[in-house]
Parts: C-alpha cells; structure tokens; sequence
C-alpha cells in the first residue's frame, strides 16, 4: 500500500496539521518508508479477536463505583490556564463561514 | 544514600526537607556548570518544597517526567504547545509519592510527548548521558534515567510506551521498571498511546526502583484500565533469590546480528544466575517479527486522537487565525517533527478505507503476541533479554531515520503489546557505556522479575567486595 | 410518476442522570456557562473517563422499552473530529457494538396502527455549547452540557408520512417518559431528532438518494421540514434531475430547509475502539431484571383502560398521555368503583381546575383519595355537582378533607323529603302559569320549574331528587 502526496495533504487536513509542499513531499517518503515496513503484517491469516485488551488479563469494573461519587472540584479558574474567557465562556474564532449547527 | 536509607533516617527523625534540599543544591550546581545534562525541565524552588516525615518515602528527593500532571510545576510534555503549562490536578501517582512522605524536586525532560527513543525530540534540548555526554541518555523518559544515574535523585518516575523506561535505564545504567497494564493509574499521565502507556519508575538499586513501584500501584477509580487488585510486597521482593527459578532466552531476541558484546554480557548474566541456582533454557516467542509493525500502527493511531485535544481552545499555547482552522492549524504547527509524523501516521491507518488493513489488523496481530508469552510461560517463570540491541548510540545519529530510531524498540515493544511487566538492570558496559539486561516476567509477577533482577545485582555487588 | 416518501429518524435523547457519563459533574439546565465542569469532561490531557452505572441502567431501560434486545457486552468507540465545543477532539460513542439492537415501536395513526423497526440503541457522551452570536465576530463555547449522558435511537426507514412521523416520535416520546429516563423536552435540547428522507417510485422496494434533515425542534417542525423536502425533491424527481446527498437544517422562523454548506460534510471519523475503556458489560440477569421492571407501557396501558375498564377510545387516550396522569386516574377509579365516572371527573372538572391554575399532573394539590373521596359524596348526593367542582377548586387552593370541606362550605345537599316538598309546592304555588304549561305539554318548561326550586333552595337542594318531586307533583 504507497501513500501518495494527495493522501499526505488529506490527512493533514482532518488532523489540523500544516503543512508545506516540501514537508507533503518529505512526509510522503517517511510514511511509505514506516508503511513498507508495517506491510509485514497483511496477509497474516488472523482469526478475529473479540477480546479488544488481551493484555488485561483480570476483567475491569465496567462502570465507576456509585458510592464514591467524588467531584474533582476544579480548584483554579478557568482564566489560570485557558488563553481566552470572558464571562466565563472559553473565546475562539468562529468557524470559517459555514452553516451554523449549534452541535450534534 | 538510597531511598530506603534517607526513609528510614526521615521516619528515625532527620528532618524530612535535609536530603531534597541537599539534592536541589547539588543539581542547581552541577546543571548550571559545564557538566549539565540538561535532564530537567523545571526545579521547584526550595520555598515549594513539602515532603513527610512518615511514610515509605518519607523525605525522599524525586524527580517526575514531565509528562505527569503536578499542580506545583508546569507540566510541558517537552513541547512548545503547552511550555508553561500548570495543570489544574495532580497525577494519581505523583499524589501516592507524596502521600508517602516523597518530595518533588523538578519534572525531568522528556522526548515530546513521550514519542522517541533518545530524548532528542523534546523541544527544551537533548538531555545528555551521563556517562558519556556526546551520547544520548535514551528515550523517551531519558531525564528521568540521567537523573537517577547521575545522582541527583535517588528514584525518578516516567512513563514506558514501547520502552521508554527500560531502554533509558539500559543506557544510563540503572534499574528501570515498567509495570503490568493496569497495575498503576494513568490518570494524570499525559496520554500517548492508552493501551500501552504505563507509568515506570528508575532506581539505582533494585531495591529503590521496586520501592518507589510499590508506592504508586494499586487500583485507580479514575482510570478504567487500572485492574482492581492488591500489591504485593515489590519492595522486599528483590532479597527472594532464584534457586529453582525457570529462566527462559527467547531466540528471536538474540538474533544473529545481535552485538558481540551485547550477547557476551547476557550470557555472562545467566551464568550468574545459575550459579545461584537458577535454571536457563531456550524458548521461542514466534510472532516476535510482527511486534514493531503491531506497535507502530497501534501507537500512532492511538497517539493522534489522544493528541487532537491540543487545539488552543481551552488550554495551552494558542496560535493565531482569523477563523477556528486556522487556529487549529496554526495552534498545531507546534508539535515537533515527530509527534507530527506519528500523528499523520496515525490519522492515516485509522482513516476511512485503511482501517482493517492497519489497525484491524494490527489489532489482531497483538493477540497473538500474547499468546506467545502466555505460551512460553507454562514452561518458565521469567524470560531474560537484552534491553536494547546497542549501548547509547550518539546525538545526532538516528534523528534523520525514523525506521533506524523504531527499529532500536525492537527488545521492549512485546511487553507493552502484550501488558507484560518488564524491567532493566545493568549488567556490565562495553566501551564504557552501560548495558541493560530485561527481564519480563508473566501478567501480575513482578515480584519473579525484580527477584531474579536482584539476584543479579547481589551477584554483581558481591563481586566488587 | 407517484412517489412514496421513505424516512428514518435518528432521536438523542438526553437521560436524566444525577450526573455525566463519565465524570461525577452533575448534569444541570442553566446555570452559569462552565461552572459544571472538570478535567474528564473539559478534555484536559492526562484526564480519564470512568463510566456512570445509573446512565447504563437508564440506556438498559430505553432499550428495553423499545422492545430491544440488549446485549451483555458492547464496546465503546471514539468518533474523531474537531469542533470547539469537543473537548476532546473526539466524542466517545458507540459504533459497531452498541448496547442493544432490533426493537419495534407500534403507534396509531389516522389510518390505523403502524410499526417502525428500531435498528439501535446506543450510548454516547453530549458535547458543550457553541454560541455563535454572543460575542461578535467569535464564538463562545459553554463545556457545562459536555458529557451528559444520551441515548442514541436510530430507526429503519419505515415512516411513509410526515404526519406518521410526527406520531411516531410522540409515542417514542410518550415510552421513554414512562420509563423514566428522559425529560424528552424538545426546547430544552433533553429530546433531539434529525430525520432521513428519500423518494422511490410508489410500490418499489429500493432506496433513493437521502437527504438528511438537522436543527428541527419541535414535532411540528419536523413534520413541516419533511412536507417542504419532500415536496423538492417531487419536483426535482419530476422534471428528471438527481437528489444530491446532502445534509439540510431546518430554518424554524422562515420555515424553509436549506443546504449546510460545510467543507468538513464528509467527514471521516475514523472510529475505532477507546482504549481508555473495557469493554461495558450488563449481565444477563440485570437485563432480565430491568425487563421485569418496566413499568406497563403507554400502549398497553391504554388498551386495558379501554378493554378492561371499558373507557372509550378517546378517554383512555387523554388519560394515559402520561404515567402520572394514567397512574392517578387508576388510583382514583379503583378508589370509587366506577371508571367511567372517574374518567369524567379527570377529563372534565379537574382537567378545567388544572387548566384554570396552571397545575400539571405532577403539580395538582389534590390527591387521588381526596379526589375520589369527592367523587364518592356526588354519587351519594351528598353534594350536587356544581358543589362538588367548588369543593375541588377550594381543596387545591387550602386542602383538607372533602366531607369536612362541603360542610363548612355549606354545600351539603338537602334531600330531605319533607324540605324538599315543601320548597317544590311552594314554587309551583307561586309560578301556576308555568306549571299549566308544563301540564300541557311543554315539557322543556321542567328546566325553568327546576331552577326556581333550587333558588328557593339557594342551590343546596338535591337537583335530582327536585326533578323527580317536581314531575310527580305536576303529573298529578
């Protein structure tokens, strides 16, 4: 499986990460490289796993303890570490001129 | 002095701030002058030092990587994204050494966002070994490691992905533990790949590391992946000896190609071990080939949705835009060059059309990985390896081939594959430079690693008396 | 060419947990923007989900309600994307393995009962707010909403109408009330819906081109939204073009659907498995359990009041609308012996007070005994009925005891035969005219023979036993 540049530039898009042309040209040969390597594992005739952590050998609480309902508290504003908050909102810059949906 | 000692003189009534002040003197010193290292981040002046008089660390210098959240001190991930960056809570572990009477001296440098093998990738400048400072300390917690094996701190903690615990112990020459999946809390780790980060922690005794081990495990109701169960004895677990222990030395980790030298001292540890009384036999661990292309699929891809949170909006450095994707992208052209590259390899195996192909798959592979130390553990208590194909390697030598720097995980990945503990200890240099020998030992038995680790380290002490 | 509307809903649902799905903040309406938040749900690195067992029982609950089957192991998944109100750059979801699957809801239409096949029902974490318009030319995120609890309830595409749209979502709406786990307010955002909607020539069994329709809040506007989309896609159909796939928001105040132009409208959310979570697992006797719990459904329910207390149709339909209404009504009728008359009284006194003052079903001052208590002195011509609906609005205003009530509001009817001749002769004395005519064949002219009566009686005398004194005496 080869990654071309077009790959390169629409992965960059979902996670937000720019790149310039150069760097599409030079991340394209790194990850063909990487994925040349990783190709090692096609063609492995695997059986389906169900189980998603097979290093967890002991089962997990599936759910918190209702008892403990213990609120982490933030003890600090919201202004000691956010870049942006006035009355009491976090700022950012609006979407870039698309429909508004207020959120799923 | 060791950790167990300066506890013990603490709980006997030295005072509890003696021995972390005397650290912060001795490191301020040594890092200010030509000798630096380079191996923290940020120090906590001594007016914000606390520490216990009570407790199994009382009075105890630690130094905490930087990727571990701590209310005192910034926490940067060794990056520019969140450099200055005070984190609202504590980690559940950085808040048991407390509780167990340890002081915080300085958070430690780090590879960004634990991603690397040689601590070149933080954004705050290469940590250097100590034993020799044109070479790397290892990755990624390599601060943590310097710190320990320069003397600044008895024990340190950091984290282990792929190895990042282990394979800096090997090069600066101490012991390095990383625990089995879910036998610490992550809560307060940074995250960088979930299913394989665990919190580890360095010694320059066995004794010390498996101390400091003992501290910080036990379930988490914060962390969903932390298994409810006891924690046995860890500390006193290194005095047990191995007579009778099964001792297994899977071939695939002593290839061909393995270094001389690096094959001579492991045999020279084995022998050691069997002379008090242990027993060694060859085993196999078949889909070992499988293990890196397994971790780096799964770990990048993990790695770039835990990472989509630094967006500049709620926390951290914000870069500037006219609209949100511009700040988003403009926020993220901070990561390093590597965290990048695994984020774009990460996004990619995940995106839509690929993923059976790579995670799927990948998945899969895992599982099988497991089922070879299941298997091989019928036969035998620990296996033992070496750590890392090379001692140090030096600055500046892998940093433009990211399948070379991969490729040197190559020992340590299968336990974090498969949830394994596993644990570093010396066992001897070659040109000067430390080398580590691993033990990895079965889900939830620790205490059969650090036995044999310590069995090892007697042999080695007794030696030099 | 005629075309058949095929459509499917997808409804959120938010449960009403004490608090979010993976924190211990608690889920509240209103209150000042991010003052309900933590590290977990702020999305701060290092953080670390932990799962509510309360929001799985209520999930169960939802499932169950909906005729699902509920599976004893699901898996949890992140949906990757970015978005201010995200926190972290990925919602946690469910995608290949959700909780339960394959249910049917049953509802009534104008044309007869129909059915929708639930395809599933997963759990999923909400995200904040993004107010676009509060601070110009920015926008404002509020983090107090990320994390609460939803069920996500996908259906097949097997409405036909706008209007069979609309009743089914009442009746999905009606279910998860009754079981508990929701506000279901369309208003508040605790109930969203988004709907599918494609055209196939009429009697085809394949699926054309669907558009998705988002930003509805309200039943009607959904059933309004689907009108005007499918009507445009008739007239792109009909003049020979295609159904481009696209996602629509309704526009409630110009009431007009229109195209969200968004670069990011094929996403790739890149799902796969969180790793900070296990597996969730139920077991098999919890969700034999919760089966055994559910309360009777509003269905079923309604179908009893009419076959087995023999309410009409329309009535046991007014009475079950909720599990309040249709619990208190069940009390009061099983208290006085008589559906029919309880049924009245509901839909007719104590509908108008409620009305009158504003009270809901769960406000109402006025317990069932009481009630009942009441309805018991009517039909023992204790007290008349305008009395009695008096007597009511004075209970919900002060309380107290019926009987204790009507006396000291001096109600008490007069049935006592001798007062009662004495004021019906003292009337036909007094109107002979009227009582001639009543002789005489008009009969109508009772009612005004009547009201006189109960004016000599100032109102406190028996109407019935009046009327019947009333016509002995003039058959005479």
């Amino acid at each position: 499986m080869s990654v071309d540049p077009q790959d390169v530039a629409r992965v960059a898009s979902l996670a937000h990460i720019s790149l310039s042309a150069d760097e599409v040209e030079h991340l394209t040969g790194e990850l063909n490289r990487i994925l040349e390597h990783v190709d090692g594992l096609r063609g492995l005739e695997l059986a389906e796993l169900s189980d998603l952590t097979p290093q967890i050998r002991t089962p997990l609480p599936s759910t918190r303890s209702a008892e403990r309902e213990e609120r982490d508290r933030l003890t600090v504003t919201l202004e000691s570490f956010a870049p942006d908050v006035r009355d009491g909102f976090f700022v950012v810059p609006p979407p870039p001129g698309l429909e508004q949906e207020d959120s799923k | 002095m060791s950790a167990s000692q300066i506890a013990e003189c603490v709980r006997d009534g030295e005072t509890p701030l003696g021995p972390a002040r005397s650290a912060l003197v001795a490191i301020s010193e040594a890092e200010s002058g030509p000798e630096a290292l380079n191996a923290f981040v940020s120090l906590n002046p001594e007016s914000a030092l606390t520490g216990a008089s009570s407790g199994l660390l009382a009075g105890v210098p630690v130094a905490i990587k930087d990727n571990l959240a701590t209310t005192d001190l910034p926490t940067t991930c060794g990056s520019k994204i969140l450099d200055g960056h005070v984190f609202p809570f504590e980690a559940t572990v950085v808040r048991r050494l407390r509780e167990a009477g340890g002081v915080i001296v300085g958070k430690t440098n780090l590879d960004e966002f634990a991603m690397g093998s040689s601590t070149e990738n933080s954004a705050f400048g290469p940590t250097l070994n100590p034993h020799d400072r044109d070479r790397v300390p290892g990755g990624s917690s390599g601060g943590s490691a310097a710190a320990v094996a320069a003397g600044y701190t008895p024990i340190a903690l950091g984290s282990d992905t792929g190895g990042s615990v282990r394979q800096p112990a090997s090069f600066c020459g101490v012991v390095g533990i990383k625990p089995t999946y879910g036998r610490v809390s992550r809560y307060g780790l940074v995250a960088f790949a979930s299913s394989l980060d665990q919190v580890g922690t360095f010694g320059r005794t066995v004794r010390d590391a498996s101390l400091a081990l003992e501290v910080i495990s036990g379930h988490d109701p914060r962390d969903s992946t932390s298994v409810q169960r006891e924690v046995p004895d860890f500390s006193g677990a290194g005095e047990r000896g191995v007579a009778g222990l099964r001792i297994g030395v899977p071939d695939e980790y002593l290839p061909a190609a393995l270094d001389p030298g690096v094959r001579r001292l492991i045999n020279e540890a084995l022998e050691r071990l069997v002379d008090r009384g242990a027993v060694v036999s060859r085993v196999s661990l078949p889909h070992t080939n499988y293990a890196i292309p397994t971790y780096y699929v799964l770990a990048p891809a993990e790695a770039s949705s835990n990472l989509a949170r630094y967006d500049g909006a709620r926390f951290g450095v914000r870069g500037e835009g006219r609209d949100i994707g511009d700040m988003y992208r403009a926020t993220r052209d901070a990561f390093g060059k590597e965290v990048k590259r695994r984020i774009m390899l990460g996004t990619y195996v995940l995106s839509a059309g690929y993923y059976d192909e790579y995670y799927g798959t990948a998945q899969r592979a895992r599982g099988l990985i497991a089922q070879d130390f299941e298997a091989v553990f019928k036969d035998v208590d620990v296996l033992f390896t070496p750590t890392a194909p090379t001692p140090a390697f030096n600055l500046g030598e892998n940093t433009d081939d990211p399948v070379a720097m991969y490729l040197s995980d190559v020992f340590t990945v299968t336990a974090n594959l498969a949830g394994i503990p596993g644990m570093s200890v010396p066992i001897g240099e070659l040109g000067g430079l430390p080398v580590g020998g691993q033990f990895l030992a079965p889900w939830w038995e620790e205490q059969t690693m650090i036995a044999a680790a310590g069995a090892l380290e007697a042999s080695f002490a007794e030696e030099s008396t | 060419m005629t075309w058949e509307a095929v459509i499917g809903i997808e409804v959120h649902a938010q449960l009403r947990t004490a608090r979010k799905l993976f924190c211990a903040d608690e889920v509240i309406f209103g209150d000042a923007p991010n003052t309900h938040v933590c590290p977990v749900c702020l999305g701060l690195p290092g953080a670390l989900p932990a799962t509510n067992p309360e929001a799985v029982r209520l999930a169960v609950r939802s499932a169950l309600s909906l005729g699902c089957t509920v599976h004893p192991e699901s898996v949890w998944a992140r949906k990757n994307y970015f978005y201010p109100d995200l926190p972290k750059g990925y919602q946690i979801t469910q995608f290949d393995r959700p909780i339960a699957t394959d249910g049917t809801v049953v509802f009534d239409t104008d044309d007869g009962e129909k059915s929708v096949r639930i395809r599933r029902v997963h759990m999923e974490e909400d995200a904040g707010k993004s107010l676009h318009d509060r601070i110009p030319g920015s926008t404002a995120v509020d983090l107090n909403r990320a994390g609460t609890p939803l069920v996500e309830i996908v259906t097949e595409p097997d409405l036909h109408s706008p209007e069979d749209t609309r009743a089914f979502l009442s009746a999905l709406k009606q279910t998860l009330e009754y079981v508990e786990v929701s506000d279901c307010n369309m208003e508040e955002g605790s109930l969203r819906a988004d709907a599918n909607i494609s055209l196939r020539p009429a009697g085809s069994s394949g699926l054309g081109v669907k558009t998705e329709i988002k930003n509805v809040n309200s039943f009607s506007g959904i059933q309004r939204a689907l009108e005007i989309e499918i009507e445009r896609q008739r007239h792109v159909l009909d003049g020979g073009g295609t159904i481009q796939q696209q996602t629509l928001l309704w526009d409630d105040h110009k009431g007009k659907v229109r195209p969200m132009r968004s670069k990011e409208e094929s996403h790739d959310y890149r799902y796969f498995p969180d790793p900070d979570l296990p597996p969730l697992r139920v077991a098999p006797e919890a969700i034999r359990e919760a089966e055994k719990a559910l309360p009777e459904l509003p269905r079923a329910r309604r179908y009893r009041l009419q076959n087995e207390l023999g309410l009409a149709p329309y009535d046991a339909g007014v009475l079950t609308q909720s599990r309040v209404t249709a619990d208190y009504f069940e009390d009061v009728s099983a208290q006085v012996g008589d559906a029919k008359v309880a049924a009245n009284w509901m839909m007719g006194p104590v509908q108008a007070l409620m009305n009158d003052r504003g009270y809901d079903a769960i406000t109402l001052p006025v317990r069932p005994a009481q009630l009942a208590d009441l309805i018991g002195l009517v039909l023992d011509g204790t007290v008349s009925e305008g009395g009695a609906k008096k007597v009511l609005a004075a209970i919900a205003e002060e309380g107290g005891e019926p009987r204790a009530v009507v006396q000291a509001m001096g109600l008490l009817q007069v049935r006592d035969e001798g007062q009662l001749f004495s004021w019906v002769d003292a009337t036909l004395e007094s109107h002979p005219t009227e009582a001639d005519r009543y002789r005489g064949g008009e009969k109508k002219i009772l009612g005004f023979l009547m009201g006189q009566v109960m004016k000599r009686s100032k109102g406190q005398a028996d109407p019935r036993r009046v009327n019947e004194l009333l016509v002995d005496r003039l058959d005479r």
